[in-house]
């Protein structure tokens, strides 16, 4: 396996048997002891009297900090799910979902997951990062009551964490729905990254393999634009897609309200994008001329727009300036190819997932 | 897609033949002849599949499943480009004073001579003045003076700078001063310094135009604006000082000398429009240039500009970019005398050197010549205020229920102008086929329409977009 | 000089707005009988001829929005409401 980043995976044997979240400590820390959470002090010697689980773990030790989050699934394993030194922090709340999109990256599992919402919330407020956490799934939003719930519990605790919710959309059609998730989650800075696919059913549906999607999608974009929750729009380019990427980007900045920010993002090369990779992903430059006619649409629009997961040899250059590093540190990696390129800083890599990195490695150092 | 349904569309005939369309999203598409409109709307007969697709994706047609979700995302497109006109935050002009050192042949603003008494805001109206805007207002404030000529009472706006800046703090407002700049001096200069105070000033189109026009007892006003603008362009900045050109008769042949005029003086920004019935230039003046005679010197204009700014010079003209962004959907058009419902009133106020408080600089401007009462909104002193005429004035400048507009393809992006209307046919929509407004930015609209044909300036209008 | 417009190929909406935008310089008025519209003209044979042309060019450009508009109408209309009415709740 290519060498990631920041490896987030541990075996640690005395937590066998043990499930859910659990807070990291390097030190007795009295204010974070009062959190929700049961805590882990992971210390050097082991203090006998001592009120917590304390364990010894170099490993462990090194690449999590005091104050992080790891959940463990009762088979010893602990995975570090908020990180302080992490480039980026994600929470799984369910995996159910409504869409069946061909490149989903994490397919959904019809299974009863509510207690992931009560794991989610509990995890934020022990964080206590002011920092943005991201929420996704599944569909977040599917379960109306969980979320709102979710966000009952956050509010109680007054957490003010902000927050990025990844969402099909589809729950905001529901007007009623709509207003009390505004009233409940805008109490702290939200923004709820929605993907649309296309400027028509037909080739929307067909990409989230679901009839009816893109009209719930289009109308739940308008309620939530009209209710002033900001919105991130996302669009992936595929086969089915990229001839009309620009058109859907500047359909959607002439009807919607709040639309805080655009990001075109590149295909992960990871769950069930695996299976219909040659159907779905087409190499960027193919279609360098609608990237480059999506991005000058924020100068029109005043609003931001972004590339996701391009790296920079595979965009033309006038685009690198909206391209961004933002591939989470976690499965992040460079090919071997890339020690030589001049510009590998400013570039965001590859998904470790990938099978076949082509690069093409700019002013090569011989 | 072979079975589609139209949604509601407006169509115009250009000169070259081709076809503009737009829709209540306010989306245009130019089509290559008449009867490709009737292929595709009127007979059902279009076979272009790649016309087809994009008069899907710019919510001309729409296939029967989208139907319901392309209706909502007009509605909602047309709502939003409403709303936009509607929550433009308001411009607040002062004329502090009546009194003017010029004397301007077709001089807008019915001045009188500098000398007189009588005709001035005095400082003790500051706190009164300060008060009504901060009430009708909120930051960040946007503050004009006007006049007359402000400059002969810059004490005043001194003094109202400071108490503005005690109540409301330094970085929520900004004040822009338009006058001739004849009286700018060091310790004016030396004033502004670091402040939020920037100057609009009139250069019109060449030397002897301006000089014929803008009279000044030792003859000289062209070059002393010149002169001035530089030395507020060095003391101050370059951001400091915009100009505004106003074209008449005289000015017709003056378009690549006010092109030289502002690359010498380093500006990179300029706004042209032709001169209008207000004030002094009564109608003799007005009527003397014609709008197809000012679209003969504006395409000049606009052809050495662009080719300025495809050998690398930047220079924008900023009449152009408005029109170009109102087409765009652009949400940083907004300027006031091109919007429906009017900008009248909801998008800029003016308080006059008496304290009456007017809803647009025309609106003082006919008042002064007519002496028409229902004009007058309210006065500083006091909290009355009297918009039921005004309201009227509004409720009819909406674009789509008014002959002449409600067919017109340009509707989305075009305004209304009541005051306009008012002065030049005594009610406020007017006949639209007389309306030199409507001739106006009918004109502009289309004529982008022909330039942007060219990749080559519509990149350089795209390039213009930033600002 | 008169010109006669049938009203069965032409509906008053039409006429009114070719009309409105003929040229100021054509001086009319406008009558109708049972089955025609009039405009009477007060001007030379010349002028005659290029009115009658210029009229016809404009009664073609608002015959054709009448029938693309006849199917889009109410939805227009349906539209601009909704927009204002959701633009009042705010």
């Amino acid at each position: 396996m290519t060498e990631v980043a920041r490896p987030d995976s541990f075996y640690v044997e005395e937590l066998d048997g043990v499930f859910g979240p659990i807070q990291i400590l390097k030190y007795r820390d009295a204010i974070k002891e009062t959190s929700p959470l049961p805590k882990l002090l992971i210390c050097e010697s082991k203090t006998p009297d001592s009120t917590i689980k304390t364990i010894r773990n170099p490993l462990l030790d090194k690449w999590t900090n005091h104050g992080d989050i790891g959940l463990l699934n009762g088979r010893g394993q602990v995975r570090v799910v908020l990180c302080c030194s992490a480039n980026a922090n994600t929470l799984l709340v369910t995996e159910r979902c409504d869409n069946l999109c061909l490149f989903c990256s994490q397919p959904p599992r019809d299974v009863d997951d509510t207690v992931l919402f009560a794991y989610a919330a509990q995890s934020i407020v022990s964080f206590g990062s002011s920092d943005v956490i991201g929420i996704s799934g599944g569909e977040p939003l599917l379960d109306k009551k969980a979320i709102l719930n979710f966000f009952k519990i956050l509010n109680e605790f007054n957490d003010k964490t902000p927050l990025h919710i990844l969402s099909n959309g589809r729950a905001f059609k529901d007007i009623n729905f709509t207003e009390n998730f505004k009233e409940a989650a805008l109490k702290r800075k939200i923004e709820i990254g929605i993907p649309l696919y296309s400027a028509s059913s037909r080739t929307h549906d067909y990409l989230v393999n679901s009839k009816g999607a893109w009209n719930d999608t289009i109308k739940g974009l308008i309620n939530a634009g009209n209710k002033g929750i900001p919105i991130e729009l996302r669009v992936i380019p595929t086969k089915a897609n990229f001839n009309e990427l620009s058109s859907i980007v500047e359909m959607a900045l002439t009807c919607f309200n709040s639309i805080t920010r655009v990001s075109i993002m590149n295909l992960e090369q990871t769950g069930w994008a695996k299976k219909n990779w040659k159907n779905l992903y087409l190499k960027p430059e193919f279609y360098h001329d609608e990237l480059q006619k999506t991005c000058l649409l924020g100068n029109r629009f005043g609003v931001e727009i972004s590339l996701f997961n391009y790296p920079l040899c595979h965009i033309p250059e006038e685009l690198y300036k909206f391209a961004k590093k933002s591939i989470s540190d976690w499965k992040n990696t460079f090919p071997p190819e890339c020690e030589y390129c001049t510009i590998k800083s400013d570039c965001g890599g590859f998904f470790s997932s990938i099978k076949h990195m082509e690069v093409t490695p700019k002013g090569r150092i011989l | 897609m072979t079975n589609y349904k139209s949604l509601p569309i407006k169509f115009r005939e250009l000169k070259d033949g081709r076809t503009v369309i737009s829709n209540l999203a306010n989306t245009y598409h130019v089509l290559d002849n008449i009867q490709s409109l009737r292929d595709a709307f009127e007979l059902g007969q279009c076979t272009d599949k790649n016309l087809l697709n994009e008069l899907e994706q710019k919510l001309f047609i729409t296939s029967d499943a989208d139907f319901e979700s392309k209706v909502h995302l007009t509605t909602s497109a047309f709502s939003k480009r409403i709303n936009k006109d509607l929550t433009s935050p308001r411009l607040i002009m002062i004329v502090p004073t009546l009194r003017c050192d010029h004397h301007c042949s077709y001089c807008q603003v019915s001045r009188v001579n500098a000398d007189l008494s009588g005709f001035d805001l005095q400082s003790s109206q500051i706190p009164s003045l300060i008060n009504y805007i901060t009430k009708i207002e909120k930051p960040p404030y946007k503050i004009e003076f006007q006049g007359g000529e402000p400059l002969l009472a810059f004490d005043f706006i001194q003094t109202f700078y400071e108490q503005f800046e005690i109540e409301v703090g330094k970085e929520n407002f900004n004040i822009v001063i338009a006058t001739s700049l004849s009286l700018i001096d060091e310790s004016i200069i030396n004033w502004c310094r670091g402040k939020n105070v920037g100057f609009s000033t009139s250069i019109d189109a060449g030397k002897k135009a301006h000089n014929k026009h803008r009279k000044l007892i030792t003859k000289d006003s062209f070059e002393l604006v010149q002169k001035n603008i530089n030395w507020i362009h060095h003391e101050l900045g370059r951001e400091k000082i915009g100009t505004v050109t106003t074209v008449t008769r005289d000015g017709l042949e003056g378009y690549d000398e006010l092109v030289d005029t502002h690359l010498a003086l380093g500006l990179i920004g300029m706004f042209v429009r032709p001169v209008s019935s207000y004030g002094f230039a009564e109608e003799k003046q007005a009527k003397d240039i014609s709008i197809i005679d000012f679209m003969v010197f504006y395409k000049k204009l606009i052809s050495r500009i662009l080719n300025e700014n495809l050998s690398g010079t930047p220079l924008i003209e900023h009449f152009l970019l408005i029109h170009y962004k109102r087409l765009l959907n652009s949400p940083s058009a907004a300027y006031i005398d091109l919007m429906a419902p009017a900008g009248y009133l909801k998008n800029s106020i003016l308080i006059d050197y008496t304290g009456n408080v007017f809803g647009s600089d025309e609106a003082r401007m006919v008042y002064r010549k007519y002496g028409a009462d229902e004009l007058i909104i309210g006065h500083i002193n006091n909290t009355e205020l009297n918009l039921e005429h005004s309201t009227q004035l509004l409720a009819h400048s909406f674009n789509f229920d008014v002959p002449g507009c409600s067919d017109c393809v340009y509707q989305g992006s075009c305004g209304s102008d009541p005051i306009y209307h008012l002065q030049d046919f005594g009610e406020p929509i007017g006949d639209k086929s007389y309306s030199r407004f409507c001739e106006l930015h009918k004109s502009i609209f289309d004529f982008i329409f022909e330039l942007i044909r060219d990749q080559k300036y519509k990149n350089v209008l795209d390039g213009w977009l930033n600002d | 000089m008169i010109l006669s417009l049938s009203k069965k190929l032409y509906s008053e909406l039409v006429f009114r707005k070719a009309l409105y935008w003929l040229k100021s310089e054509y001086q009319w008025t406008m009558e109708e009988n049972e089955g025609e519209w009039l405009i009477k003209l007060n001007c030379s044979q010349e002028d005659f001829v290029n009115c009658n042309y210029e009229l016809h060019k404009l009664l073609n450009d608002y015959s054709l929005r009448e029938k693309i508009d006849s199917q889009t109408d109410d939805l227009k209309l349906a539209i601009i409401r909704k927009a204002l009415k959701d633009l009042s709740k705010e």
